[in-house]
């Protein structure tokens, strides 16, 4: 058996790896790689899923854990490389907040998840427990993802990756939510991204451009 | 009967999906199967009320008085919608080339929207849940951009969008309720069930319930309506078609505010009401003062009800916060009254619309003469919204405000002083915009004797006088488009000139199990 303490080095190394590849998405503004990027965090939230199963012994994560690669490692990045190529939006060229900024920010960022989980990865004595405020970070850099940049693809590649957070909070903090509801999320999740490729389309055919504040009709 | 409720509309989105593309068979179809629907929700309603808390599949469903109230109003509006469809919608087809596959697809989404929201107040696992208030938001998209314009689509991508992300924020509340459930030592398989979380309640880790609850709060929040997150309301709710937006403001609001009040009661159990109670008072606050001056200065009649909608799901948290018997009372009260309220008049700004072909007020005059029955239906809506009497939001309002001005607290005191003004500032842009609509004269053009014979221009897109068909120069009969509302009226006069025993006695029931007899 496996020792608690290579345990949590692993889990420390893949939870790094998701905050690493969450920065890159932040940084890059080829869409394409940023979309591929996300498909590589999905992949190691699956090892990490895989990697507590092992462990812990908790064997519905290995279903999640298929999921997860299936749907946000596979089909989701396929799904959206397709609109970034049919569409020919291949770069973020101006969002709202700069790069450079950006960064800043999502470093600021880390930093208040840190504060805002302290209380909760205290609360218990699980060995995941220290991973918890990086969980937390995701959502917030998702979150901000989805608010400072214009093109319709990038905002649904932020909330993508708000949505990979909250699955490693569940993750670690609980060893995953009951099955049914996961499933239940899984499917939302991937109806939802279906619904916004059709809306994706739809809006660029009718303003002939998908930067989203070309939306700006309704007012007042 | 609970899981025969849950079937009915998932069978009939399933019907529909394979019915021939006609509107009249489609529109068979959908109002029996609401007319089952009502039938069978009546008969859970009664009986919850009658003390059985049914349950199903595992205890993943379960069904107390409050569950029983919600299915009731759902499956009610439902049905009232259904009805007023068959009108609407022939119309839409006849009119403004709304195609036999768009109106299946409308009825088989509104299927499906009505399943997810009934799923929602009948489940106990809180999760799933979750799950099914997520559900609404995607099934109801494609309904808010069904005329395909510009503006709809438009508020169809903010509201898929930000929906997404704000409920987002509820999941990872319901994930921590989960973690200090487990905590506590309950059985992780069924620690996402309510009555798991309920009679855990005390012994949970105050800290991260409190937490918990500010990503409920901003998460079923935002689903809401709730300032500041209220941003895609005003678009969704005014591009939607009449029916839709009937039923997104009378009742979708109302399921996230379900789905706020199953979490607040384990909330209350461990911290007391006043911890909650006071982030309801600081968001039903900045509602009210958020919607007032938009509402002041609204130009368009479809985005002036749903600013109203955005006051007064402020107006229910103002209830929820002062708590006691007569504020939480008075929340629920208000809940009923503005679904039926609001719903009609939503229905009723399709009719006007259908008719002037323009969302603009300015537009609208002399509703009265031209549409009699939609516009006194209208002005009778209207004076019921902004709270006179006999209708029954004054007595809903009357039993909140009374709880914040006479519960002895300096603070809701103020509040309760704060919310009046607004209140009555908001009762002002209510009668200024709406007297012109009502009285006067319809516009020359409307009157002409021999329209010329011009398909109608687009619908208040633009400042140039739209040129009218035949029918909407006559005098308008009572049809499906009003006689449907003629019940909302009427049950929003007897509620509000007295209250049948038996809603008194749920309403007072549900009180307690919020507890806010305590």
């Amino acid at each position: 058996m496996l020792t608690s303490d290579g345990f949590i080095r692993i889990l420390n190394l893949l939870s790094v790896g998701v905050l690493v590849t969450g920065m890159l998405i932040l940084w890059r503004r080829s869409l394409l790689s940023a979309v591929q990027i996300f498909g590589v965090q999905s992949l190691l939230l699956a090892l990490m899923a895989v990697w507590i199963a092992f462990y812990t012994g908790a064997a519905h994560l290995y279903l999640i854990a298929f999921l997860v690669a299936a749907i946000k490692a596979v089909a989701i990045p396929v799904l959206l490389s397709r609109i970034i190529r049919r569409l020919d939006v291949y770069t973020e060229i101006e969002p709202y907040i700069g790069v450079a900024t950006s960064l800043l920010v999502g470093a600021g960022l880390v930093v208040v998840a840190y504060f805002v989980m302290q209380p909760v990865a205290d609360a218990t004595n699980l060995p995941t427990h220290n991973a918890l405020p990086l969980a937390f970070a995701m959502v917030l850099l998702g979150l901000f993802i989805t608010v400072s940049r214009k093109k319709a693809v990038t905002q649904i590649l932020g909330f993508l990756v708000l949505e990979n957070g909250i699955f490693m909070l569940a993750v670690l903090a609980t060893y995953g939510v009951p099955t049914i509801v996961e499933i239940g999320v899984f499917l939302d999740l991937f109806v939802g991204i279906l619904i916004m490729e059709v809306l994706v389309y739809r809006i660029n055919q009718t303003f002939e451009s998908v930067d989203t504040h070309v939306l700006d009709e309704l007012r007042g | 009967m609970l899981l025969l409720l849950l079937s009915i509309p998932l069978l009939l989105a399933l019907i529909i999906w394979f019915l021939p593309a006609s509107l009249r068979v489609l529109q068979l179809a959908h109002v029996v199967g609401a007319t089952l629907l009502l039938t069978a929700g009546i008969g859970l309603f009664v009986q919850t009320y009658g003390g059985a808390v049914p349950t199903a599949l595992n205890e993943l469903l379960r069904v107390d008085l409050l569950s029983g109230l919600f299915v009731l109003l759902i499956t009610l509006i439902a049905w009232i919608v259904g009805l007023y469809t068959i009108h609407y919608l022939m119309v839409e087809h006849q009119e403004h080339g709304v195609s036999l596959r768009g109106g299946r697809q409308f009825y088989f989404l509104l299927n499906v929207f009505i399943f997810a929201m009934l799923t929602a107040v009948t489940a106990n696992n809180v999760g799933l849940m979750w799950v099914a208030v997520e559900g609404t938001t995607l099934a109801t998209t494609f309904l808010i951009s069904f005329h395909g314009t510009r503006a709809a689509l438009e508020s169809s991508w903010k509201y898929v969008l930000i929906s997404s992300v704000g409920i987002a924020l509820a999941l990872i509340g319901t994930i921590l309720f989960y973690f200090v459930n487990v905590q506590a030592g309950s059985e992780a398989e069924h620690a996402l069930n309510w009555t798991s979380l309920r009679s855990a309640a005390t012994s949970l880790n105050p800290e991260i319930v409190r937490m918990a609850f500010v990503f409920i709060l901003v998460g079923y929040g935002t689903k809401m309506g709730l300032a500041p997150m209220h941003t895609w309301l005003p678009d969704a709710h005014s591009e939607a078609p009449a029916p839709i937006s009937g039923l997104l403001s009378g009742v979708l609001l109302n399921v996230a505010l379900y789905a706020l009040l199953r979490f607040k009661i384990i909330a209350d159990l461990r911290l007391g009401g006043a911890y909650t109670g006071n982030l309801l008072l600081g968001m039903g606050l900045l509602s009210l003062l958020v919607s007032a001056p938009l509402i002041l200065n609204q130009t368009n009649f479809k985005r002036l009800l749903a600013y109203s909608s955005v006051e007064h799901m402020g107006l229910i948290c103002l209830g929820l916060g002062f708590g006691g018997v007569f504020g939480t009372f008075g929340a629920l009260f208000h809940v009923l009254n503005h679904a039926l309220n609001k719903s009609m008049l939503f229905m009723l700004s399709g009719n006007i619309l259908q008719r002037y072909q323009s969302t603009r007020i300015p537009a609208i005059q002399g509703l009265l003469g031209l549409m009699p029955w939609t516009g006194a239906l209208w002005l009778l809506g209207i004076l019921g919204l902004i709270g006179l009497p006999p209708f029954a939001i004054f007595a809903s309002e009357f039993a909140i405000f009374r709880a914040g001005l006479t519960g002895g607290s300096a603070l809701h005191l103020v509040v309760g002083i704060v919310g009046l003004i607004l209140l009555s500032v908001i009762f002002a842009g209510f009668v200024a915009h709406n007297s012109p609509m009502v009285y006067g004269d319809p516009p020359e053009v409307m009157l002409a004797k021999d329209p010329p014979d011009v398909p109608p221009t687009g619908v208040g897109e633009n400042d140039d006088p739209p040129v009218y068909p035949l029918w909407h120069t006559l005098r308008e009969k009572l049809t499906w488009a009003t006689a449907p509302l003629l019940l909302n009226l009427g049950l929003l006069l007897i509620m509000g000139i007295v209250l049948p025993p038996f809603l008194r006695e749920t309403l007072q029931r549900v009180v307690l199990l919020l507890g806010g007899g305590s």
